[in-house]
């Protein structure tokens, strides 16, 4: 008892320490490391990271030159083949100008236990695969030879860098789930960094400290090239300096998947970043690598390849223009003109960067640009006939979040425009997206927050998907002649009109037939349908379906009323969530259905009506069916009143839909009258 | 450019298909919307990224002006050819020059695809010239591009850890319809098996105005030439030293496939040129016979089926002490899926020719080449003959081998035993298949035997419909607190065998759990048991057992009950066009026989329930059976059974009787009422 007692008090002393270091080193392996267990969250893990350490510091290389070194040491578990994947691995190692990240050290082993035993298969690294992915990115590639279920593979090794403005990032979380995850950084105190870090995983350990050491080394400045331009002679310096210390750890951090209503999962991975931010060199002034607000609108706006040429005089603009713009126009009636013409004719590429990369007359001669050339162009085009517009940069919701804080512009990827009307009304227009009405945004857009460029400043603006409402109506109306003949009419929101316009245009009756039969009651076959508004882009589209059903004629018939649903399966299937479920915009949606009981039937039952309120006013659900002296009138509403969720919401939420789906499919119960 | 064109000019590559693909493609239903898709997908793209771009040739200048294409060719179409010449310059047995210069006139945006340009080449194939011309409806030529603005990327075919292949592309990204694209292309071929094929119609949807294809080659170069569904204008002119071929049509009107239709390579014309005597990699082999084929293989093989000793033992330990032969093949076979995994690395002559059997001993992986090599080589230590077998995978392949033309239709490789006359053919790509199963992947096609005296074209197994049966069983009962239990036992064998089978092997607990989840037709239920068992490992049978548990089922305060038909296996609906032009075709003959029990809960009597009903037609059978036990149990049997077959568009109508009758009746409910 005493014993049991002790070693209970053992165990409650180093719980009540944290474990400071992972016990796993490379190379030291024994037969109790295979019995590793996965987290609860991932109980059946098809692999599990055991240990993943990184580490990022600044050496001298033996040209004397300061250079970043990181280092990384990863052993993973493979549970079963379907974790054999994480036994292929990718190093990535960037291209610039003037060097390349260059692979060092590089060791691997595959570990098995063979009657008690442990194995080792040493990797030969001449099985290394070099891809020279592209300009800036050469791919090293392995696989670990000798897996099968049970192996534990590991591999350790070392980047040199001379990019030091990026500090490797450090990803916790990822498909596998990982026991220990750690990253140690040291930063000499003359380089300041931002760190930013995302997502909902507690740290295990977050420590920073510092020692002081004296560091000698050769400032090579072309090092900062991508900063300051040109190279510049070299000078040796020797400096006394500290060095600060950081460390994180996050222990048992579960998989993340991709699920339903989520933005982009990289907006939700827990995760570590570095931004370079300003050096001070001993005795020497502060550099800013990183600038505040108003330095980068500066820049920007003098940038060749940003804002340089949207306010100049683009006389070209005359030249190519195959149209006149009559100046005297109102400004609203111009910006429209030249908006459509640019959506029209202008077809977006693919590309994730907002910059220029050729020049605007080339963009509007060859009719082609990424979605930024196009809406600079478009902001060179209006400024030009003194429609006062300015740029607008912003990341879209499948990119991930811009910092609210910092200017980091790697994180933007998209610019809109912004126009300035008389009598301070804006209108902000997008024209890389075909088929937008003028003065709309794509849903991509709206994902919080975005800068304003003006003269001196980005001025934050806010775009968030709780500023758009959908609205849909659906009316349905029975009428009996010699069949039941019901007439759906349909009433779409904006976006949802987009949707059935990009999928329905050009295309003939046939079809549009076919792609509507499958949306409403199978029962109901449609007759003909009329579509109003699919060509016109500026209105929402409205759908008339003219559906017959054959007369009833058995003794009973069960009819359900829902003709049209408005969830078909719950879009909500894991059982729980690990981050916030983000609907692209609130909306409302309106279904109602009057019929007369039909000749010769009387009703036998009804599904009850019911009001259901979620979270309070958050959402609400109604389904209000009444029988006036055989007289059916139906209603039915659902309406979402917040697009973001908490993870905590999930559940509820999940629930509320369930309950939806479930009373969408009551039916009504019709009795032949005895006669 | 469409995928299929090319699919008979892939040149360097038995390195397409790993049937692993075709079951890991579950893993990630999550990221398609169609579980099935993404195969086909990937599969297709790979056909894309081998094929040999055509080069660009003689100077042509021609009026692209739109208003020329005559009204007959713009009939359904979205593209029209307006010019094609391919030009194949054989110098000697492994140098060919192809130059291929083509026009497209994009008529709308689903004409777009031609205008993403790919060129691809790879250690055996430098592109020397590459150039993209762009006019506007009236001709008027508005962008010219060089070779240098395309991009230059290695490819990733989504599976391979590395190709040599490499890609040029450029986006032409333009939308004032009509427009045309003109690409010229120089290509240099040092070693190559096929000649590049000519598919004048080369998509639906497109159709050709005038396209031609000019061989020529030294006087002594001998080919084989067929033409498939069309007789093109021919003719050869001779110089002392030279021969020129050329080959003309015009005129072509589009072509559309049709759902249960042939594909399009079945429909539309081509030709295939056989060279009679090739050379790749320092190999010189022949197309004359099949016979010959097979013995340039024999040579690319030859000694590299050494095993290292403790392979050697290993294999004789395991079956030294077994007397049967099919005992023996199926322990090596299940050794090798045991010991080693797919990985598929296609570098230069390695996309022909196997990594050697000692590679694959010490590594544990391998290609199809490198597995398939590696079991008759163990095979071979026992003492069992077996033979490497070339294979057009891929369920739309199956009638790709014309077996009177010799020619490399192949991109797989599998290994079969003769063993005295009961031929058993092994996969040696999958860890997971039974032995001797050949499914969609790999059954009922020709494959070519590399036999030690050459190459030998035999036919692989197919299943009947005995084989392909799906048999479930459905336990139905409701309890007091109104919630409905199904028990549901399936039996899966045949080809009907491989989509469980997948489940069970490529997802984890969880992930099956949320797959069924996700493709289980009832509104609201959570699954509570999901077992999958093989009841014969070595036959293609397996048998899936499912609890579902739908919590409130009985709506409460109704008096009714309704239980559908058939939860789990209803006929879907298709859209087949009125005006069909293809024959109807059926791939596998089937048979599902589906069983529902259902316990009556106490206090409900039966208020209605569908008759029995019977179907027969000359593609199948359909019955339905209802019988009200005296137990108190309704038990229902639906079979029904499907005929392979190619049928007459005249029986379009009574097809379509048939499928909609099924329709109608797997809708229908049993209805209780309380007593």
């Amino acid at each position: 008892m005493k014993k049991i007692l002790v070693i209970l008090l053992l165990l409650l002393f180093i719980q009540g320490n944290a474990q400071q270091k992972s016990s796993v080193k490379f190379g030291k392996i024994t037969k109790e490391d295979f019995n590793v267990i996965p987290p609860a969250s991932d109980s059946d893990a098809n692999a599990i990271i055991i240990a993943d350490i990184g580490e990022s510091n600044f050496r001298t290389n033996p040209q004397s030159v300061l250079s970043l070194k990181y280092n990384r040491f990863s052993r993973i578990k493979l549970v079963n083949s379907n974790g054999f994947d994480a036994a292929t691995i990718t190093i990535p190692l960037y291209k610039g100008d003037h060097s390349t990240e260059k692979l060092e050290d590089f060791k691997a082993f595959t570990y098995n236990l063979v009657n008690g035993k442990v194995e080792e298969t040493k990797v030969n690294s001449s099985t290394m695969i070099v891809e020279n992915y592209n300009k800036n990115w050469v791919f090293k590639k392995i696989t670990f030879p000798n897996i099968s279920p049970g192996s534990i593979i590991e591999y350790n090794y070392t980047i040199n860098s001379d990019f030091f403005t990026n500090i490797q990032p450090w990803t916790f979380q990822g498909n596998y789930p990982c026991l220990w995850s750690e990253y140690n950084v040291e930063i000499p105190e003359f380089y300041n960094y931002i760190v930013v870090s995302q997502g909902y995983q507690p740290f295990h350990i977050k420590e920073e400290s510092s020692y002081g050491t004296i560091l000698n080394f050769v400032q090579r400045l072309e090092d900062l090239a991508r900063t300051y331009g040109e190279s510049q002679p070299s000078n040796r310096i020797s400096i006394q300096a500290d060095i600060q210390k950081y460390k994180w750890v996050m222990k048992n951090v579960p998989s993340l998947k991709e699920e339903a209503f989520t933005t982009t999962v990289n907006n939700h991975i827990a995760k570590i970043e570095f931004q370079l931010n300003t050096i001070k060199y001993p005795n020497s002034n502060i550099q800013y690598v990183m600038n505040n607000w108003n330095k980068v609108a500066f820049e920007l706006n003098n940038d060749d390849e940003f804002g340089a040429s949207l306010y100049k005089n683009n006389y070209w603009i005359e030249d190519l223009l195959p149209f006149a713009i009559d100046t005297t126009m109102p400004k609203i009636l111009i910006a429209k003109k030249l908006y459509e013409f640019v959506r029209n004719n202008f077809t977006k590429k693919y590309d994730n960067s907002f910059y220029l990369h050729a020049s605007l007359k080339d963009i509007f001669k060859n009719k082609t640009g990424s979605s930024s050339e196009i809406n600079l162009l478009l902001t060179a085009l209006l400024n030009h006939y003194k429609v006062n517009t300015q740029p607008i940069i912003l990341s879209t919701r499948t990119h991930g979040k811009v910092h609210e804080f910092y200017p980091l512009l790697s994180r933007y990827n998209h610019v809109i425009t912004q126009v300035n009307l008389e009598n301070d009304q804006t209108i902000y227009l997008d024209a890389s997206v075909p088929n937008l009405m003028f003065g709309r945004l794509p849903l991509d857009c709206f994902n919080g927050q975005a800068r304003l460029l003006t003269k001196d400043d980005l001025v934050p603006l806010n775009f968030s998907p709780e500023t758009l409402s959908e609205n849909s109506y659906t009316n349905v109306f029975i009428n009996e002649g010699d069949k039941l003949e019901a007439t759906i009419s349909r009433k779409l929101g904006f976006y949802q009109s987009k949707v059935i316009r990009e999928q329905l245009n050009h295309t003939d009756t046939k079809k549009q037939m076919n792609y509507f039969a499958t949306k409403i009651n199978p029962d109901f076959s449609i007759d003909s349908l009329l579509i109003d508004s699919l060509n016109t882009i500026n209105e929402s589209i409205n759908i008339d379906l003219y559906t017959s059903f054959n007369k009833f004629t058995s003794d009973i018939v069960y009819f359900n009323p829902f003709l049209v649903s408005f969830v078909e399966k719950n879009p909500f299937k894991s059982t729980n969530r690990l981050y916030p479920v983000e609907m692209p915009y609130l909306s409302n949606d309106v279904f109602t259905l009057s019929m007369e009981v039909p000749k010769g039937y009387a009703i036998e039952e009804l599904p009850k009506s019911i009001r259901y309120n979620y979270n309070e006013n958050e959402g609400k659900f109604e389904y209000i069916l009444v029988n006036n002296n055989g007289f059916i009138q139906f209603k039915s509403v659902l309406s979402l009143n917040k697009a973001n969720f908490t993870r905590d919401d999930y559940n509820s939420l999940r629930d509320f839909f369930s309950l939806i789906i479930a009373k969408q499919n009551e039916k009504i119960v019709f009795k032949k009258i005895k006669s | 450019m469409s995928h299929q064109q090319y699919l008979y000019i892939t040149r360097n590559g038995y390195q397409v298909y790993a049937y692993q693909l075709f079951l890991t493609n579950i893993r990630n239903w999550k990221t398609s919307n169609v579980p099935t898709k993404p195969i086909i997908h990937i599969v297709k793209k790979l056909f894309f990224i081998l094929c040999i771009s055509l080069l660009p040739f003689a100077a042509h200048t021609q009026n692209y002006a739109a208003l020329l294409i005559p009204d007959s060719l713009l009939k359904q179409a979205n593209t029209v050819k307006r010019f094609e010449e391919i030009k194949v310059s054989v110098s000697g047995l492994n140098k060919a020059k192809v130059n291929r210069k083509v026009a497209y006139t994009i008529l709308n945006e689903y004409g777009n695809h031609f205008t993403k340009i790919r060129s691809f080449y790879d250690d055996f194939e430098k592109v020397n010239e590459l150039k993209v011309k762009l006019f506007d409806a009236n001709g008027k030529l508005i962008r010219s591009v060089k070779k240098s603005e395309f991009s230059d990327e290695s490819v990733y075919d989504g599976y391979s850890l590395a190709l040599s292949a490499r890609v040029k592309k450029y986006d032409v990204n333009f939308k004032q319809y009509p427009f045309t694209v003109e690409i010229e292309e120089e290509n240099e071929w040092k070693g190559f098996l096929r000649l590049p094929m000519w598919n004048p119609i080369e998509d639906q949807y497109l159709s050709v105005e005038e396209s031609s294809y000019i061989l020529e080659a030294p006087q002594d170069y001998a080919i084989h030439a067929k033409y498939n569904r069309f007789q093109p204008y021919f003719q050869i002119d001779s110089t002392s030293n030279k021969k020129r071929y050329t080959w003309s049509v015009k005129h072509l009107t589009s072509m559309q496939t049709e759902i249960y239709g042939p594909t399009l390579n079945e429909l539309a014309p081509s030709l295939v040129i056989v060279p009679q005597k090739f050379e790749y990699g320092n190999e010189i082999g022949s197309m004359q016979t099949w016979n010959d084929f097979g013995n340039y293989f024999l040579s690319l093989n030859k000694d590299r089926d050494q095993l290292p000793v403790n392979i050697k033992n290993t294999v004789h330990a395991l079956t030294d002490t077994v007397s049967e032969a099919k005992r023996k093949i199926e322990i090596l076979y299940s050794y090798l899926q045991k010991n080693t995994r797919y990985i598929s690395v296609q570098l230069g002559i390695g996309g022909l020719q196997p990594y050697t059997a000692s590679y694959v001993a010490e590594n544990k992986y391998g290609d199809c080449k490198a597995l398939s090599n590696f079991m008759v080589s163990l095979l071979k230590e026992a003492g069992i003959k077996s033979y490497y077998a070339l294979i057009a995978a891929g369920e739309e392949n199956a009638n790709k081998v014309i077996p009177d033309l010799p020619y490399d239709y192949f991109n797989h490789v599998i290994t079969c035993v003769p063993n005295d006359g009961d031929t058993m053919w092994l996969e040696c790509t999958s860890q997971t298949s039974p032995p001797n199963y050949m499914g969609t992947f790999t059954g009922n096609r020709n494959a070519l035997l590399i036999t030690d005296s050459g190459g030998r074209l035999v036919q692989t197994p197919s299943y009947s419909s005995l084989k392909n049966e799906q048999i479930r069983k459905v336990n139905a009962a409701i309890t007091n607190t109104g919630m409905l239990i199904l028990n549901v036992l399936t039996f899966f064998s045949g080809i009907n065998y491989e989509y469980p089978h997948s489940i069970m092997h490529q997802l984890n607990q969880t992930d099956k759990i949320e797959y069924l989840n996700a493709h289980v037709n009832l509104p609201t239920y959570t699954l509570n048991k999901c077992e999958y068992i093989l009841p014969q490992p070595n036959l293609p049978e397996i048998s899936e057992n499912l609890i579902i548990h739908c919590d409130n089922y009985v709506i409460a305060n109704s008096k009714r009950l309704f239980i559908a038909l058939n939860f789990f296996n209803k006929t879907s609906k298709n859209n087949f066009s009125t005006e069909r032009k293809t024959p109807i075709v059926i791939k596998y003959t089937t048979k599902n026989i589906d069983t529902l029990s259902f316990k009556i809960p106490d206090g409900y009597d039966i208020e209605s329930m569908p008759n029995a009903a019977h179907i027969e037609s000359e593609f199948g059978t359909y019955s339905l059976d209802i019988t009200n036990k005296k137990n108190g149990t309704i038990e229902l049997i639906r079979i029904s059974t499907l005929n392979a077959g190619t049928y007459k568009v005249t029986a379009l109508q009574s097809y379509k009787d048939f499928i909609n009758k099924q329709i109608k009746l797997d809708q229908s409910n049993i209805v209780f009422i309380k007593k």
